[in-house]
């Protein structure tokens, strides 16, 4: 997981203050429920899971997404 | 060994998701998410502007009915981690896992006093460390004896069986509730949204560890996986 984080400064050139917000973000949503994704490809399947997390992921991120360019319109 | 890490990593877990919570609570100079909903309602179009104080009630008692559920979830899966240690070492059922639940109660009230997110930051880098450690390792369990996929691998599930994958993946990922007091925090906020911005950046790098996860141990474990895959992992050599 490290080693991700860093390949995605190397690749986004994100500085500091950006990198403090991305480690958060990565402990907020990366959480004990990871460990239970096995489970959940099991009630899916193995293809089926991956485009189903991929439209989960969408979702949440959408979902964050309003919420900040309401605050921002707020503004 | 390894249940232990991930024991502990979960554990350190618990406490950032807490510090998140106190975090929404306690950050009163800038907009939280209910006071986000409170402010649009009231500037919107005419006939919204009487549910402005109705909508940030039903988004706090959102809130709160989702850290508790997760909270919840989250206590369960400690103790049958810790339990599963316990039932190794000292014979099989040790402890009820009620009891266990019940013990771990006197750590979490304490952490739960903790006031400032700043006394947990040192804690929280551990954890990171711990959380990198006891994936590495469960990664390391899996890709180990990895079979290779066959015909009785199940491709795409029964439709009657997606709810149970939704739920339990808005479950893993679900992180509106720090996007507001972090979009807060940032010196830059206009980094924070975008293409390439900091929140599509995370989300993709999250979604495809959970990804990698979730698809390695259902092709490791098939049927006999467990609702919790550090149950899986085998236990020879605590």
């Amino acid at each position: 997981m490290c080693c991700s984080i860093f390949v995605l400064v190397l690749i986004f050139q994100i500085d500091c203050s950006n990198m403090e917000t991305l480690t958060h973000l990565l402990k907020a949503s990366l959480g004990t429920g990871i460990l239970s994704m096995p489970l959940a490809f099991k009630s899916a399947g193995l293809v089926g899971g991956i485009f189903a997390m991929v439209i989960t992921a969408f979702i949440c991120t959408h979902c964050s997404y309003i919420l900040v360019s309401v605050r921002i319109h707020l503004k | 060994m390894t249940q232990s890490i991930i024991t502990m990593t979960i554990h350190f877990e618990l406490q950032v998701k807490c510090a998140h919570t106190l975090y929404v609570r306690t950050r009163r100079t800038t907009m939280s998410f209910s006071e986000v909903a409170e402010v649009a309602f009231s500037n919107g179009p005419k006939w919204g502007r009487p549910f402005a104080k109705f909508s940030k009630i039903l988004i706090l008692v959102s809130l709160f009915a989702t850290y508790f559920g997760t909270c919840s979830v989250y206590t369960v899966i400690i103790a049958k981690n810790y339990k599963q240690v316990l039932d190794h070492h000292f014979g099989v059922d040790f402890l009820e896992l009620r009891m266990c639940i019940a013990i771990l109660l006197i750590p979490l009230i304490l952490l739960a006093w903790v006031p400032n997110l700043k006394y947990l930051a040192p804690v929280s880098m551990v954890a990171n460390l711990f959380m990198g450690l006891g994936l590495g390792i469960t990664f390391y369990y899996l890709v180990k004896d990895l079979p290779p996929i066959e015909e009785s691998t199940v491709m795409v599930g029964h439709y009657g069986d997606f709810p149970q994958f939704f739920a339990i993946a808005i479950f893993a990922i679900e992180a509106i509730g720090v996007v507001m007091p972090l979009e807060n925090q940032m010196k830059t906020p206009q980094n924070f949204v975008g293409v390439c911005g900091v929140l599509n950046v995370g989300m993709a790098g999250v979604s495809l560890v959970y990804i990698l996860l979730g698809f390695l141990g259902f092709l490791r474990y098939g049927n006999f996986t467990s609702d919790n895959i550090t149950l899986n992992l085998p236990n020879e050599e605590l």
